[in-house]
């Protein structure tokens, strides 16, 4: 019967009409779209440094109104009469243990970096946010986020972000790419338990790679690159995971 | 851009046509057929780059044509568009009795036992190859399709003529 059914299909699709798609057409209005698209990226991108530019510019001089040791951010109302949000002040304990995070992963994405000759890592800082942009179950949490960039050859530079903070473990591990085409996505549960989330993105024309954990601890670490300008990136997936597995990067020392 | 652009012109050229019969089959219609391969081959372009690396990018494609019509099936209301001309005439070499008789038996399956059988009967892929295709498991492709040929057998049973045909 298999062969029949070959037969009576071809014969079913046989002789088809002259086609609507034009490829010309097609390739032109995507071209198209993809401009429209690169362009809401950089406003939205140039939104974003405008208004953290507006952030450091106005710290120092709001320094004197916020007082020393505050958990949270606040909004003030300088003489122009605009509010304008100024980050927490760390305590000493976050400032602290800021530094030490800096400093782990300096050490760890240079160890990591040694696999791929031509690129270096730089400007690495972290700082603690009592609510960390990533949210989980609609609840934003507090954690350390730190960012840095990587510069390979050709001077094509990615963005490092990484976030560690306590966060339950999800209990829902389907992966968004049944939701979003763009996006690649795997799961996958360690002998210890350990959630590791790898995924993949190219929507919006920018490509980023990601890796999170969610350790036992209740600990979850998220190293994410972002390609820069159309470049390559440099860090696999297992790199990312390789980082995000560093023991030293916890919420606590 | 320009030698992508050139390199995915020369690679959907020569799949167009056996993309637009898949799609016929799956859809049982050459103009949603047309719209399905369309939007296909919208997200392969935007995904040139990377899918042109892949050791088989005609699985990719596949599979993104299964998902437009898969996405169809679930909003209807996106299935008609108005149109300001009038398409062309069926050309019809065939049989139509013939031709519109496959058609309505496949109409009758559920979609992903209609896809299984496309997929391994008309575009000729292996269980494993169907399975990646569907995103799913080997055991199911081959569930799917022995109820899928069942489901066929029992309807050529009251039908005597396509029976001898089929």
């Amino acid at each position: 019967m298999m062969h029949e059914l070959t037969d009576a299909m071809r014969t079913a699709a046989a002789a088809p009409p002259p086609t609507s798609i034009d490829l010309d057409r097609l390739i032109a209005g995507e071209q198209r779209a993809g401009r429209r698209r690169r362009a809401a990226a950089m406003a939205a991108a140039a939104l974003a440094m405008f208004a953290v530019a507006a952030v450091v510019a106005a710290g120092p001089r709001l320094g004197g109104h916020n007082p020393v040791g505050g958990p949270g951010p606040s909004a003030t109302v300088p003489g122009d009469g605009k509010p304008v949000m100024t980050p927490p002040a760390l305590t000493p304990d976050q400032r602290l243990r800021a530094e030490q995070l800096t400093a782990v992963l300096t050490q760890a994405v240079g160890s990591v970096l040694s696999g791929h000759s031509g690129w270096a890592s730089s400007v690495f800082a972290f700082t603690w946010e009592p609510a960390t942009g990533w949210t989980g179950a609609g609840v934003a949490l507090p954690g350390y986020t730190g960012t840095g960039l990587l510069t390979g050859p050709g001077a094509h530079d990615t963005k490092l972000a990484v976030l560690v903070r306590l966060a339950p473990m999800p209990t829902d591990t389907t992966c968004v790419k049944d939701a979003e085409p763009d996006v690649e996505c795997t799961v996958q549960t360690e002998a210890d338990g350990s959630q590791i989330w790898r995924a993949e993105s190219y929507g919006g024309g920018q490509h980023v790679r990601w890796a999170e954990v969610y350790r036992p601890d209740g600990v979850h670490v998220l190293v994410s690159e972002t390609a820069v300008g159309g470049g390559p990136i440099c860090l696999t997936l297992d790199d990312l995971v390789a980082l995000a597995h560093t023991p030293q990067l916890s919420v606590t020392g | 851009m320009v030698s992508d652009a050139s390199a995915y012109r020369d690679f959907v050229s020569a799949r167009l046509d056996g993309l637009r019969r898949t799609a016929y089959l799956l859809c049982g219609d050459w103009h949603t057929a047309d719209d399905l391969v369309s939007t296909a081959l919208v997200k392969l372009l935007r995904h040139w780059r990377r899918v042109s690396a892949m050791e088989q990018p005609d699985a990719y494609v596949r599979r993104m044509l299964l998902r437009a019509w898969l996405d169809e099936r679930r909003r209807p209301w996106r299935r008609e568009h108005a149109t300001a001309v009038l398409p062309p005439a069926r050309t019809s070499i065939v049989d139509p009795t013939e031709r519109l008789a496959v058609l309505a038996l496949l109409a009758e399956l559920p979609p992903r036992r209609r896809a299984v059988l496309v997929l391994r009967y008309f575009c000729d892929l292996s269980v494993e190859e169907t399975a990646r295709t569907l995103g799913c498991t080997t055991g199911t492709v081959k569930s799917q399709t022995a109820r899928a040929l069942q489901a066929l057998r029992a309807r050529l049973v009251g039908v005597p003529g396509p029976e001898k045909e089929a």
